[in-house]
């Protein structure tokens, strides 16, 4: 046995806590952890590597007693994306804490035995970069890696992955599951945090579902059913994963042709009608955010011709692409779209505030009744406008980035993996408003690695592969076999 | 009870700072022996800081913008005071047109600077430093490293003068004071109520009728208590006037137009506002422009006051203005902060100088004591933040 929880209890000032949780860890297990947004995982998490302390309880460690603080030698805690160091270069973030000296004592790194171990690890895991890539340049997926390989490395006895294949594609997670099989071998204990039950029937050994700060069960995974899992998470039973609208499909809303965006991106072409769900998938690096980015105005194109309702544009920054009637809801929502010191009304409606503009001001009075009606409609937690963003869960959080281009009433909406991290009924109540969005005669591109989302919500799947679109298959005919043959080229 | 207790509560950094500022003021008081608070010395309060006041209005702009500052406005304020100087004394312009002439200049030195910043994206620090030299440095060019007065005396009003009094017999008490004092507390009564029955209509949350009234009751005695004062001197000094104007036109501008919104959001998470579509560069750029024209004016304030254009002029008044903006609550990371709290802020580093100048504190301590002040009311912002989280 590596590590043993009992009784462990601890309140945090936010509202989190938890509350007589009991919890084992084995030598070379996988052991998931699943539960809703705000049932306390990531605390949970933390306090098993030392970040937080506990209030009671007892842990042992390979047998033995141990104190919490102690952990943190022994754990290694990948985060989601927050563990690179962006200026570094990719060898110095996987070995950034097994730097190979040349002079222990003056602690001089040895670049050229350093280059040769991230040659080797790249070698082994066939990973998506070089060694020579700048980190600030890759994408999140590529960055999640790094993370998988820093805790490879690391020799760690105790491993925790925090969501890790949220964006990953299945190619991705091919390499992940090696560096998982590798760091089994070496057993060390792995504790998995995950929304997705299709993926963790793969790998996992074991899950423990918490609810609301209790240890709501452990179960084999074997032996246990999908509905067993969610009952625990929610104490409900699911019926459909992806409640897709159908709506007859309008005039064309959105025309990209011969798009170039070099060097990253060749020959686009999108056509998106009113009612109609275009879903984007393709592998991490593929060029799908820069897509997304060219089409918003973020990134510079060459040539091609683009309009809007029939209507030519030519879109050169943000601001333009926004009176054109295109929103977009980026990948990374708490950098990119929300401002994190204002309150929810004020981030609501920095899109639409011409709306409101009377002579010289804002009319507030109005602004907050309206910004009332989306939080109700939306059932965005509180009921109140003055809550800084921050404190919101993530699932409102994203909703909030949604609702302030449906207030601004955009036209093209491109979500970006809109549902990453998000819990099973945060994700229905985001499709629900998808379906929202289209019985009011809105378009979507939907972004995502989840291709079973992908099938499950569009109409029609482009398939994006080095930067080109390489097919244009409608959602009923194909399947997810087919969508990633192509976004791999092993179908070309 | 308990209402009174939460709506404490939930201001309470926006009080901590007016507290800070009565009890700064009591201490004064009492330590001075009752010096502080004589209608002179309140008179001059207002008059010695207003230019500071001025430039800490625009300060927290540039701080809003996420902890940008501009370091030159000491030298840009210096460098307009000598411009306005030689039109008017050595051209001998009419002062009217003088005074516009050098708030355009002003408004170019932002234009300069601004375009550095908010086109080229070389950090404000950088530019501003390099603005301090360089308009210190045309400073002394213009001046020739003298000094030029008199100004005409219709100059000097602007800094130093008072409202006429219509009424009075110019003895004894400043009648139009007093009543301009009534009125603004009864304009101010009926804004308040106006906004209070706008949000009962909409069915939004307001504080209790008894916490409403206080609140009201009080600022209406102060509004009129301090123009009462104002009045057994010389009544309202012009400047003051125009610091009210720029106080309530500010305000508004911050919190009430698309302008101020978009500076939040800028401050709060520059790739956020961008991709929701403000125009992050030409917002940088008018933060700096609207900058260099308050320098401009707190330049022309200076000069009238000082009834001369120096090449010293100005100097670290830029530091006064951002200790005035951190005191006031305004966060180094940008994004939060308010005109108000700036103001408040600068009165706080006023009400210091002026009564520990009164007690004849001398001027190495009273700098010690002030980067004290400065540290420790950052810090309690800061505590409470963490605190409240």
């Amino acid at each position: 046995m590596l590590l043993q929880l009992f009784g462990v209890s601890t309140s945090l000032t936010d509202g989190f806590h938890l509350h007589n949780i009991n919890l084992e860890l084995r030598k070379g297990e996988i052991h998931i952890i699943m539960g809703e947004n705000g049932s306390g995982k990531s605390c949970l998490m933390q306090l098993i590597s030392g970040d937080v302390p506990a209030e009671q309880g007892t842990v042992y460690l390979m047998g033995e007693t141990s104190r919490f603080e102690q952990l943190r030698d022994s754990v290694v805690y990948i985060r989601q994306n927050a563990n690179i160091l962006q200026n570094l270069s990719v060898a110095e973030n996987i070995f950034y804490n097994r730097m190979p000296y040349s002079n222990r004592l003056l602690k001089i790194i040895d670049h050229n035995k350093l280059n040769k171990l991230c040659a080797d690890l790249i070698q082994e895991f066939d990973l998506p970069f070089s060694i020579d890539d700048r980190v600030d340049q890759l994408g999140w997926a590529q960055r999640q890696i790094i993370g998988f390989c820093r805790a490879f490395v690391s020799d760690a006895p105790i491993v925790i992955l925090d969501e890790p294949s949220s964006s990953l594609t299945e190619h991705d997670m091919r390499i992940l599951h090696r560096i998982m099989e590798k760091i089994r071998e070496k057993k060390a204990g792995i504790f998995y945090v995950s929304h997705n039950l299709n993926e963790i029937r793969e790998f996992g050994d074991r899950v423990s579902v918490l609810r609301k700060g209790e240890l709501a069960g452990t179960l084999d995974l074997a032996r246990s059913s999908d509905d067993e899992i969610i009952r625990l998470m929610s104490g409900t039973v699911l019926t459909n994963p992806y409640p897709r609208l159908r709506v007859p499909l309008g005039k064309t809303l959105l025309e990209v042709t011969h798009l170039q965006a070099p060097p990253i991106l060749e020959d686009i072409n999108i056509r998106l009608r009113k009612g109609e769900i275009i879903g984007i998938t393709g592998l991490a690096g593929s060029g799908r955010t820069y897509l997304a980015h060219c089409l918003f105005g973020v990134h510079d194109t060459e040539g091609g011709y683009l309009s809007v309702n029939g209507r030519e544009r030519n879109i050169q920054s943000p601001a333009d692409a926004i009176d054109a009637g295109i929103a977009l809801i980026p990948e990374d929502r708490f950098t990119d779209s929300l401002v994190g010191c204002l309150d929810v009304s004020k981030n609501l409606s920095l899109t639409s505030l011409k709306r409101f503009k009377q002579l010289l001001s804002i009319n507030t009075t109005i602004l907050n009744q309206v910004v009332l009606d989306y939080i109700r409609k939306l059932r965005i937690d509180s009921y109140t406008t003055e809550k800084s963003i921050r404190e919101y869960t993530r699932g409102s959080q994203q909703k909030v980035a949604l609702a302030k281009w449906i207030m601004k009433r955009s036209k093209v909406f491109i979500l970006d993996e809109p549902t990453r991290s998000l819990d099973i009924p945060s994700r229905i109540d985001l499709y629900n408003s998808m379906n929202d969005l289209i019985r009011k005669g809105a378009g979507i591109l939907f972004i995502s690695s989840d291709i079973e989302e992908i099938l499950g919500m569009c109409d029609r799947v482009l398939v994006l592969s080095d930067g080109r679109i390489v097919c244009n298959l409608e959602s009923g005919k194909t399947n997810s076999e087919e969508i990633l043959g192509y976004a791999t080229g092993e179908i070309l | 009870m308990d209402n009174i207790l939460h709506t404490i509560k939930t201001h309470m950094r926006q009080y901590a700072m007016v507290v800070a500022l009565v009890s700064i003021m009591i201490l004064f008081q009492i330590l001075t022996e009752g010096i502080l608070l004589k209608p002179l010395n309140v008179t001059n309060l207002v008059l010695q800081n207003s230019y500071i006041l001025v430039l800490a209005i625009g300060m927290l702009l540039c701080i809003l913008t996420g902890g940008n500052i501009d370091l030159s406005v000491g030298s840009t304020a210096a460098f307009v005071g000598a411009v306005s100087a030689t039109f008017i004394i050595t051209f001998n312009m009419p002062v009217v047109p003088a005074i516009a002439m050098s708030l355009v200049i002003g408004a170019f030195v932002g234009a300069w600077q601004g375009y550095w910043i908010a086109y080229v994206r070389i950090p404000a620090f950088i530019v501003t430093l390099s603005g301090m030299l360089v308009f210190r440095g045309l400073t002394m060019v213009i001046l020739k490293g003298r000094t030029l007065a008199p100004f005409p005396v219709s100059y000097q009003k602007i800094a130093s003068g008072f409202i006429p009094d219509f009424f009075g017999n110019g003895e004894g008490l400043h009648i139009t004071t007093i009543l301009i004092g009534v009125l603004a507390s009864l304009f101010y009564l009926f804004t308040e109520l106006r906004s209070r029955r706008g949000k009962q209509k909409y069915d939004f949350s307001v504080s209790s009728m008894p916490v409403f009234a206080l609140k009201v009751a009080v600022l209406m005695s102060v509004i009129n208590l301090f123009t009462y004062w104002l009045a057994r001197y010389k009544g309202i000094p012009n400047v003051l006037v125009l610091l009210i104007v720029l106080i309530l036109a500010y305000s508004f501008m911050t919190n009430k137009t698309i302008a101020g919104r978009h500076i939040y959001a800028f401050g709060g998470n520059e790739k956020a506002a961008k991709l929701s579509g403000v125009k992050t560069n030409r917002v940088l750029f008018g933060v700096y422009v609207n900058m260099s024209i308050l320098a401009a004016l707190a330049g022309i304030i200076f000069a009238g006051r000082l009834n001369a254009a120096t090449p010293k002029a100005g100097n670290l008044f830029e530091l006064d203005a951002i200790a005035s903006c951190f005191i006031g609550g305004a966060s180094a990371t940008g994004g939060v902060g308010t005109i108000v709290g700036a103001i408040i802020g600068g009165l706080i580093m006023g009400v210091l100088n002026n009564g520990m100048s009164i007690m004849g504190i001398s001027i190495d301590w009273q700098q010690t004591i002030k980067g004290l002040v400065l540290l420790f009311a950052v810090a309690f912002d800061v505590y409470t933040k963490t605190k409240s989280k």
